[in-house]
């Protein structure tokens, strides 16, 4: 079939690659336009996004350029030259209703001709290039692929990305980037914003109870009611995490106005202990551990009534010869208490161990009396009162543990609600011969068994 | 004025157009069947014929005969057929000076168009018979091999339905066949032409339009008709495709059939693409082309496995899925 009846026919390639292209780039700028107005939308939301949290101009106005550009480069390259695949030419002809003459004469044209020439010199290849041509040429590819009218999408586009600048200019503000913009630093800021957010009635409240536990005249039961108001009120300041570090800061403020200084300086064992156990808390989230150390520091101060009341439970453990690890255990339970959730929850439990240790009255021991770390009647229930609470902050507390957020394990969970249990399942050993397995299969259906039987009559 | 491509494109497309309506004068309906017909005889292939009785199989093949000028002889196949009834056989003869000789008796194979009829009746050993001519036209006797004439189409037809005391054709002899046609029952109102055409007191006879050289110079322009590399890769997929073992596989293939089509079933595609293009006026093969005769030239060469002669799948179910399953772009 080699012959020399025609040499490959370049023109032919040559207009089918700028159809092609026609093709491509038509089908490249349609896609740019469908995603303009998705990046002039993405450029605008970092406007807003800029203007509001008080960001650089530059960071919207060079992601916009970005944008533009990586259209512009998505429309270069749809539409750029490149050689004509196989399957290229076949979708412009299905395009071009050509019925696969230019695909073939594509083929074609690309290669030297390998068939016999006619009488007349022209072979079928050379016809069929010849023909294939005429048919292309004649053909209205502009009108088969026109240009893109995507005014709707350029204009939608032109919209978003004229509100981005406006937004830059004249969109609103937080409040923080106001007070930035206003030459502000960080630190002053903050403390503006830290001051705006706290209700005047509640910064009241604080203020009081701050006052009365400076003043150190309450009873141990009422200090720690006290104690759990505050931390109520300072629990209700901001939802979003930041009332622990709030309510120091105001802790502070209350502490200078109101002289604390001395509960600082009176520093008795329990208040090191309380901060000892805030430090020991150096997982939690620094909002929580700052809401604890400066409790512990208030804790400190309110604290010099109840130390006399551990010595007392301290020479009542004495008489009975079970010092040690129960009254720790009391009064660990105490400080926790009083130092937060975490605290409370470790203390409690503690608590419990101790009250178990306890002897009754006599010199043998006896019967535990209700009270923890002491079996003196009156201090007892005082203590009593204060670890009635505690649970029921424990109890309340335990009903929103979340699993991974204040819980390690649901194991853990349950154990502490009494839930947990051990179970197993045995499985026996297949011991018995299941007859099910050696039944015969099922018969051959009976419109089957003429075709079954040919089937291998067929390979005899 | 016209080049030569373009007279032979017309003259071919101008004698398939008149083969057809001729047949079609006396042959009702099934117009695609008298067009695969001839496309295999242009094709220098074979047919066969697959239809409940009555229904135009064995009249189309004389009709054709008559349109196409060639010598036309008919073979009744029964169970008791032998080979030599179908090639001939070397008889005795005398001299007229004394003394006698063996004088080969050409067998009814020795025509221009041979009907098979109801080929499935006979034993394998006379089927076989059928083997070497209908490959290598020729007919081997004793020492001697006798060409056979030019153009040779075999027409072989069979029934469906009745399969008791038949032997169905081994895998190795359908194959030889360029196309499997499938006759259809009439519509109704084919019905009433061929009631109003064979019930009245005359007939329509059939012009003789082309004769053996023509058929034979129309066999040598299809096969000048140009295939690009794409199109002709495309015939070839479908081809791989009927194995169950081909990537071009569809799920029905890969379950239900056993072996697929060979490469010579590829090469029925392709060249009665070809005739397919020059029937349409295109000096070229389109995937269309291929897809138009792809049914017919791969039906038969799919063969079921156990599950699927069980489930009764239709091979013309796993071609068209075929079809659609794979694409024209490799």
């Amino acid at each position: 079939m080699m012959g020399a009846s025609h040499e490959s026919d370049p023109t032919l390639r040559a207009t089918v690659a700028a159809i092609d292209q026609r093709r491509r780039a038509r089908a490249a700028r349609a896609k740019v336009a469908d995603l303009a107005p998705y990046a002039a939308g993405l450029g605008l939301l970092l406007a807003v996004a800029s203007r509001w949290f008080g960001w650089t101009v530059g960071i919207p106005a060079v992601a916009l350029v970005v944008l533009a550009l990586a259209l512009a480069l998505m429309a270069w390259w749809g539409s750029r030259s490149q050689p004509v695949s196989d399957a290229a030419a076949a979708s412009i002809d299905i395009d071009g209703h050509l019925g696969g003459e230019l695909h073939s004469a594509h083929w074609f044209a690309g290669r030297r001709s390998s068939d016999a020439p006619m009488p007349d010199g022209l072979s079928w290849s050379a016809y069929h290039l010849t023909h294939a041509a005429k048919r292309i040429a004649s053909t209205d590819w502009s009108a088969l692929y026109p240009a893109v009218s995507a005014s709707r999408q350029w204009m939608t586009s032109g919209a978003l990305v004229a509100i981005a600048i406006v937004a830059l200019v004249i969109g609103p503000r937080s409040r923080e980037a106001t007070l930035l913009s206003q030459g502000m630093t960080p630190e002053e800021v903050e403390q503006a914003m830290a001051r705006e957010m706290v209700p005047d009635d509640v910064q009241a409240k604080i203020d009081a109870l701050l006052g009365e536990l400076g003043e150190g005249g309450l009873s141990d039961a009422e200090a720690r009611l006290k104690m759990d108001e505050l931390r109520d009120l300072l629990g209700k300041l901001d939802a979003a995490g930041k009332e622990a570090e709030l309510s120091k800061e105001k802790a502070g403020e209350a502490a200078e106005a109101g002289g604390l200084k001395p509960a600082e300086e009176a520093g008795d064992k329990m208040a090191s202990k309380a901060e000892d156990a805030a430090e020991g808390n150096a997982g939690l989230p620094e909002d929580v551990r700052w809401s604890l150390e400066d409790l512990a520091n208030r804790l400190a101060n309110a604290k010099e009534n109840q130390s006399k009341t551990n010595e007392k439970n301290q020479s009542a453990s004495e008489e009975t010869g079970e010092k040690g690890k129960a009254a720790e255990g009391a009064e660990a339970s105490q400080m926790a208490q009083a130092a937060g959730m975490q605290m409370v929850r470790e203390a409690a439990s503690e608590g419990a161990e101790g009250q178990m240790m306890q002897g009754g009255g006599g010199a043998m021991g006896g019967d535990s009396k209700p009270g923890a770390g002491s079996n003196q009647g009156g201090e007892g229930k005082l203590n009593m009162a204060a670890l009635g609470q505690a649970l029921r902050q424990e109890q309340i507390q335990a009903q929103s543990d979340q699993l991974g957020e204040n819980i390690d394990t649901e194991l853990r969970r349950k154990t502490e609600q009494s839930q947990a249990k051990v179970s197993f399942t045995r499985v026996p050993a297949p011991t018995t011969f299941d007859r099910s397995r050696a039944a015969l299969p099922p018969p051959v259906p009976e419109a089957h068994r003429s075709l079954l039987q040919r089937y291998f009559q067929r390979r005899q | 004025m016209s080049t030569a491509v373009e007279q032979h494109i017309d003259h071919f497309q101008e004698r398939f157009v008149r083969i057809t309506k001729e047949v079609g004068r006396r042959i009702v309906g099934n117009e695609d069947i008298v067009a695969n017909t001839v496309t295999a005889l242009l094709g220098g292939g074979h047919v066969l014929l697959e239809g409940i009785p009555g229904v135009g199989k064995t009249a189309l093949v004389h009709t054709l005969s008559d349109v196409l000028h060639l010598k036309f002889s008919r073979i009744q196949f029964t169970p008791d057929l032998m080979p030599a009834d179908i090639v001939g056989t070397n008889i005795v003869q005398e001299h007229d000076a004394g003394g006698t000789f063996f004088e080969f008796q050409p067998g009814p194979i020795f025509a221009n168009i041979v009907l098979a009829d109801e080929i499935n009746r006979a034993t394998p050993k006379t089927q076989s018979a059928l083997l070497e001519a209908m490959q290598e036209m020729s007919v081997s006797v004793g020492k001697t091999t006798y060409k056979l004439e030019q153009p040779f189409l075999v027409l072989a037809t069979q029934n469906p339905l009745e399969m008791e005391g038949t032997y169905p054709l081994p895998e190795a002899q359908l194959d030889r066949f360029f196309f499997k046609l499938k006759v259809t029952y009439p519509t109704e109102a084919a019905m009433h032409t061929i009631l109003e055409r064979t019930t009245q007191a005359t007939t329509d006879q059939v012009e003789r339009v082309v004769d053996a050289d023509e058929i034979l110079k129309m066999r040598y322009a299809a096969r000048l008709v140009p295939i690009a590399q794409p199109v002709q890769g495309y015939a070839i997929r479908l081809t791989l495709g009927t194995h169950p073992t081909s990537p071009y596989a569809t799920p029905m293939i890969k379950q239900y059939v056993r072996y697929g089509a060979s490469p010579r079933a590829a090469q029925a595609v392709v060249l009665a693409a070809k005739i397919h293009a020059l029937t349409h006026g295109q000096a070229f093969v389109s995937p269309e082309n291929i897809r138009a005769v792809a049914l017919p030239a791969l039906r038969h060469r799919v063969l079921m496995n156990f599950e699927g002669e069980a489930e009764q799948v239709d091979a013309d179910v796993m071609v068209n899925e075929l079809l659609a399953g794979v694409s024209p772009d490799a």
